[in-house]
């Protein structure tokens, strides 16, 4: 008994010494809660991951991010980081922290707050927004360029007016280019999670004839881009560099949204004091929207992902993409939108 | 010369218990020396303390008249000295000659000298007569052999001073016997042996002298020629101790049990055939026989527990052929299982709690639709143990740390706690030491006095023939005969091993 | 003899083994950080504040530990019978549907006559979900470990296939429509996320301990898990106590998972359980397989999970270090003959 009582002594005595280390309390920080997939997905988390550490170095404060594995976590996090009222700014990647957000925000009304790719109607939640329809335009201009067959074609998630402005943008890209090919009527997988009907659906576009193939299903995409490896034909990622799955190999560009762009400048612009709620839909001119082939992103999605394209794009691709890029931000070229957003 | 052993003021206690209490001991080179007490007298404490798996409080040990300072039953056995745990120790998944050899293994170079250690163990066969099947897997051999293995793996180890913790408990008579035959060998050879027991007979039939120990206190040690079983029961108990006897009384007319013709199948078990008798009010019947010849089965058929394919039985007249466990219980069935902790009791429940067992949802106890009504439980459980003399640190400790024979005193409270008809008693003395024995003895033979029926089923003969007034003898699951308690051993012996008598009046 | 005496001893200071292990487990986890490079101090006092520090702390501490004593009591019950029902995740994962669907399909139903509804029927779901293992078990003699564990996994990925296909609500999250209103139970402690649901727990904690050791049920029941042969040698029908058992267990998971749905949610999210089920079991052999222990042991697993969240906020330290806190109390705890051994090793 008395050792015992002597180790419980002995082990509170220790606790105590631990709690008396210095706790440094933070100025000002950036907060980050990123979407349940974590860290190295190499899509929304660790881009975001990146654009807030920029800021972070940029500006010389605390960044604090949190993993949370189930969507029942968000909220926990959310109100943990609110409440600590330490953080200048806080930003949550993933659609499905929306429903959390918008109660947390209305808690703590005096709280910044950013999420991706996702609207809460806050005043204090700026929604960061990117115009699929102009990526979808320049991926188109490649894709257009790229295909042997003269037909493309593309795989959505879910026949809705967010999937829909990707493929309207990329249709009329393929267009604007003008080399006579063609996008096949759009297949729907009805779902973001199965990609054995990702895959099958991109068999049979290729079994049409396709010999470039594009997804915007989220893991129900990563079907169809296996069926093109497994068929041999070309295919493009989406939302960010997906070059990397296929080594470099099959796949030759992907629309890229620049989540790190517009995480970085939400921080930013939290810091100096020009922060806006409300939504912040932006799109190639501004730089949030682009392709991973573009000269300026290639050398960026290369270091972060570890490989190299080894598909080469023709300068004069290159070229007819850049045309296109200078033209939508003169407005010369207005890529048009599902209904539903106007 | 001094003696092999010597123990003085040796003390050993243990939170709230003093084990052993100065206890003096000398054992002489040669000898088999028997250690008698009750349970819980300090037996194994002394005998563990000596081989040194514990440390004492206070005392010394002297080996050929030198003090020894055993740290562990390692120095224990480089000191000669060896125990046989009434629990083995064998690997059961090892072969004999690994186990005997294990942990002292001789060696050539990093390997193991395989025909070296054979030589040894073989020559060690032939002394001392231990015959083994080397090859044998341990776990495989009955209980009687692995002992053997066990001891082996003492003498392997040198041993000249062997202790057996109560080596019988775990042995068939016939496997009792032949361990006292080769004990008596090893003594011959030249071995000192001290022999915990708690069984007169076993005592008497192998041992020079004989230490009684009781309540951690030595009462005397004693040459065997002098003494007497009554008197060694006495020095245990400290009291005199009755030996079972039936009052005069004839019993009654009235038939309470009656079986008839009843068989079953031979599933789990034996299967019992056409089995015909009677039991009356005030009448001990006992059920003679080899284990493993239909006992079990036929308690468990008489309780409910096992179904009759053919036949029928009734109590007092009622048929109970089909009835539940529950409902032969509210006719006043009452149980002794044969085994307290696998069937009589539920080891980590209460006292109180194995007191309630089968009472649960009756009222006075129950109350209301569901409740138990605990201060009544109480007041019953305070009650039962009182009036049967239950040792207990209190009726909220569990069963689990009372002695047999206060936890046969737990089922024999709980079943005699309701209107009793008919007891069928398995083995209710099995394991346990004189004075619960009596105890139980002296319960059986109450209820035949208040004009009850018992079944006695048991595998003493001797407790049999002294509490029976007629005797069944079953064999192969079939009544073989009927006999009076008093007939003579021979008469038994034929009939339990199938031979029936031809001249059966 | 002596070791058995002495560790009943120990056993008579109530929780002094189990504190012991605790701090153990603390002092080791602290090790850990140090060695990965992480300042224990701070990481131990962000543990501690985000468990109690502010209301908000409290009320996620709470919330975290309410599941977990569901799920802990629903192993218990199906423990204390002789069964061991691994299979808790699946029941509390059907519980919480079936409460989603009760909440969003009836809608004329009033407050509390609505909630109650959908409650029992969250209950009933779990219930149901372990009646095949236990018909299984009484029929065939199917292990219940592997019969449960299966089923387990069926309710996980047929949860998922609903809330994901047929009761999808609209929008990119894979759950089902928002809980009616009546169906919603009440929030304890605005704006946290603790909800009613907790002095559901404690109160079928107190039900749980009121059946088990106060009725003669559960006095069977119990008879029934420490010693079958005992029992049905008084007359106790084994097989059906153990059949009830099992469906008890099961609709005190199931209304563990109502709980969540009616309480925190308000809906049915797909992988809202990050393993409640599972952490149950531990939670249980920790609080020492009494509905009161699992009370306390519960409240210590909240307080790591609510804590781990801070913990990893301020400091980095992944949130994975709080649960090898929870691992170590378990191994403490779970293994607290070994403790004793060792220290009484010393002892002798």
């Amino acid at each position: 008994m008395r050792v015992i009582s002597r180790g419980l002594g002995i082990a509170v005595l220790l606790l105590f010494l631990l709690f008396s280390f210095a706790f440094a309390e933070g100025a000002s920080r950036i907060g980050l809660i990123l979407a349940t997939g974590g860290l190295g997905d190499k899509s929304f988390n660790d881009i975001s991951y990146a654009g807030a550490l920029k800021a972070k170095e940029e500006l010389g404060v605390e960044l604090d991010y949190v993993e949370p594995k189930a969507i029942a976590e968000y909220e926990g996090y959310q109100r943990d980081f609110a409440s600590s009222g330490e953080y200048e700014i806080i930003v949550c990647v993933g659609f499905d922290q929306a429903d959390a957000l918008n109660k947390i925000a209305q808690e703590f009304p005096n709280q910044k707050f950013a999420i991706v790719d996702m609207v809460v109607n806050q005043p204090n939640v700026a929604s960061l927004l990117f115009k699929a329809n102009e990526g979808g335009f320049l991926l188109g201009v490649i894709a257009a360029y790229m295909t042997q067959s003269k037909k493309i074609g593309i795989v959505g998630g879910m026949d809705i007016p967010l999937i829909r402005d990707f493929f309207i943008g990329f249709e009329e890209g393929v267009k604007w280019a003008n080399t006579g090919a063609t996008v096949l009527p759009t297949v729907y997988v009805g779902g973001w999670a199965d990609p054995t009907k990702g895959k099958e659906l991109a068999l049979s576009l290729i079994d049409a004839g396709c010999d470039v193939i594009w997804a915007a299903a989220g893991k129900s995409g990563l079907g169809a881009l296996e069926a093109a490896k497994e068929r041999g034909v070309y295919a493009m990622g989406v939302d960010a560099c997906q070059c990397y799955l296929g080594e470099g190999k099959h796949i030759f560009a992907s629309m890229t949204k620049r989540v790190d762009v517009a995480v970085y400048e939400t921080i930013k612009a939290a810091f100096t004091g020009t922060f806006q709620g409300g939504v912040m839909e932006k799109g190639v001119s501004e730089g949030w929207v682009g392709n991973c082939r573009l000269p300026e992103e290639e050398p960026l999605w290369e270091e972060k992902f570890q490989f190299t394209h080894s598909i080469e794009i023709p300068a004069q691709v290159l070229e007819r993409v850049k045309e296109a890029k200078e033209k939508i931000t003169r407005e010369e070229i207005v890529v048009p939108r599902p209904p539903e957003f106007q | 010369m001094p003696p092999l052993l010597e123990v003085r003021g040796l003390t050993k206690s243990f939170p709230g218990v003093l084990a052993n209490d100065h206890i003096d001991l000398e054992i002489e080179e040669g000898e088999i020396h028997g250690l008698l007490g009750e349970n819980g007298a300090g037996k194994s404490v002394l005998m563990s303390t000596i081989y040194s798996l514990y440390r004492p409080d206070e005392g010394r040990i002297f080996l050929r008249g030198r003090e020894v300072h055993m740290v562990s039953p390692a120095s224990a056995i480089r000191c000669g000295v060896g125990m046989v745990h009434q629990h083995l120790t064998v690997v059961p998944h090892l072969r004999v000659w690994e186990n005997i050899v294990l942990g002292e293994e001789p060696r050539r170079g990093v390997f193991l000298a395989r025909r070296e250690a054979f030589r040894r163990i073989e020559a060690l066969c032939r002394e001392t007569g231990l015959q083994l099947d080397l090859h044998a897997w341990t776990g495989e051999l009955p209980i009687g052999l692995q002992q053997r293995v066990e001891i082996l793996k003492m003498l392997y180890r040198g041993a000249s001073l062997l202790i057996f913790d109560e080596p019988t408990t775990v042995l068939t008579p016939q496997e009792v016997d032949q361990l006292i035959a080769y004990l008596l060998r090893l003594k011959e050879g030249g071995k000192t042996i001290i022999f915990i027991s708690h069984k007169l007979r076993e005592v008497f039939a192998l041992c020079d002298r004989v230490t009684v120990l009781r309540r951690g206190r030595k009462v005397g040690t004693i040459v065997i020629a002098d003494a007497s079983e009554e008197k060694l029961a006495e020095m245990m108990v400290g009291r005199k101790v009755f030996s079972p006897k039936r009052g005069e009384e004839k019993p009654k007319e009235t038939v309470v049990l009656a079986v008839e013709h009843v068989s079953t199948l031979p599933e789990r078990g034996k299967a019992l055939h056409g089995l015909n008798f009677v039991v009356h009010n005030g009448e001990i019947v006992g059920v003679a026989g080899v284990e493993g010849n239909g006992q079990t089965e036929l308690a468990e058929v008489l309780v409910g527990l096992r179904k009759v394919r053919q036949g029928k039985i009734s109590l007092r007249g009622e048929d109970i052929t089909f009835a539940s466990p529950k409902e032969r219980i509210k006719k006043g069935l009452a149980h002794i299982p044969e085994d307290r902790h696998r069937r009589g009791t539920v080891l980590d429940f209460t006292v109180t709690e194995n007191l309630l067992l089968g009472f649960e949802d009756e009222p006075p106890i129950r109350r209301g639709r569901w409740t138990i009504d605990l201060p009544l439980l109480r007041r019953f459980a305070l009650s039962r143990v009182g009036e049967f003399e239950i040792a207990t640190p209190g009726v909220d400790v569990p069963v689990r740390i009372l002695s047999g024979g206060n936890q046969q005193k737990v089922v024999l409270a709980r079943e005699l706690s309701r209107p009793v008809s008919l007891l069928v008693a398995c083995q209710p003395t099995r394991g346990l030491d004189v004075a619960a024995t009596e105890y139980v003895h002296r319960k059986l033979l109450d209820l035949r006095k208040e004009g009850k029926g018992v079944i006695l089923i048991s595998a003493d003969l001797d407790e049999i023939r002294a509490l029976s007034d007629r005797v069944l003898v079953l064999y192969e699951g079939r009544i073989i005969g009927e006999l009076a308690p008093q007939s003579d051993e021979y008469q038994f012996g034929l009939l339990m091993g199938g031979k029936s008598l031809v001249a059966q009046g | 003899m002596s070791l058995r005496d002495s560790w009943r001893k120990c056993l008579s200071f109530p929780f002094l083994s189990e504190i012991v292990a605790i701090l153990i487990a603390f002092l080791l986890g602290s090790l850990v950080l140090l060695f990965t490079g992480y300042p224990p101090g701070q990481a131990l006092r962000a543990l501690f504040r985000g468990a109690f520090g502010s209301r908000n702390a409290f009320g996620q501490t709470l919330t975290q530990a309410t599941p977990i004593l569901f799920t802990a009591l629903s192993f218990l019950v199906s423990f204390r019978a002789g069964i061991f029902n691994i299979g808790v995740e699946g029941q509390f994962l059907m519980g919480a549907l079936v409460a989603a669907l009760a909440g969003t399909s009836i809608k004329v139903l009033p407050f509390p006559v609505h909630l109650l509804c959908a409650l029992l029927a969250g209950g009933g779901g779990g219930a149901l979900w372990a009646l095949f293992p236990a018909w299984l078990k009484a029929r065939f003699g199917a292990h219940e470990v592997i019969t449960t564990m299966m089923m387990s996994y069926i309710a996980s990925y047929f949860t998922s296939y609903l809330v994901n296909y047929p009761c999808k609500a609209p929008g990119w999250v894979a759950q089902t429509h928002p809980v009616e209103r009546s169906a919603l139970l009440p929030k304890i402690l605005p704006p946290t996320q603790l909800s009613f649901t907790f002095v559901v727990a404690l109160a079928f904690a107190f039900f749980v301990f009121y059946f088990l050791f106060r009725t003669y049920l559960g006095f069977q029941i119990r008879a029934v898990g420490l010693n079958p042969e005992a029992a049905s040698n008084r007359g106790i029908p084994i097989a059906s106590h153990q059949i009830l058992a099992f469906l008890l267990s099961g609709f005190v998971a199931g209304i563990g998972g109502a709980g969540e749905v009616l309480g925190v949610h308000g809906k049915f999210v797909d992988g809202f359980s990050p393993g409640y089920g599972w952490d149950g079991i531990a939670v249980s052999l920790v609080g020492r397989l009494h509905p009161f222990g699992c009370v306390f042991a519960s409240l210590l697993f909240g307080l790591l999970r609510a804590g781990g969240m801070t913990m990893t906020r301020v400091t980095k330290v992944p949130l994975d270090l709080s649960l090898i806190i929870q691992a170590l109390v378990i191994v403490f705890i779970a293994a607290p003959r070994f403790i004793r051994l060792v220290f009484l090793r010393r002892k002798e």
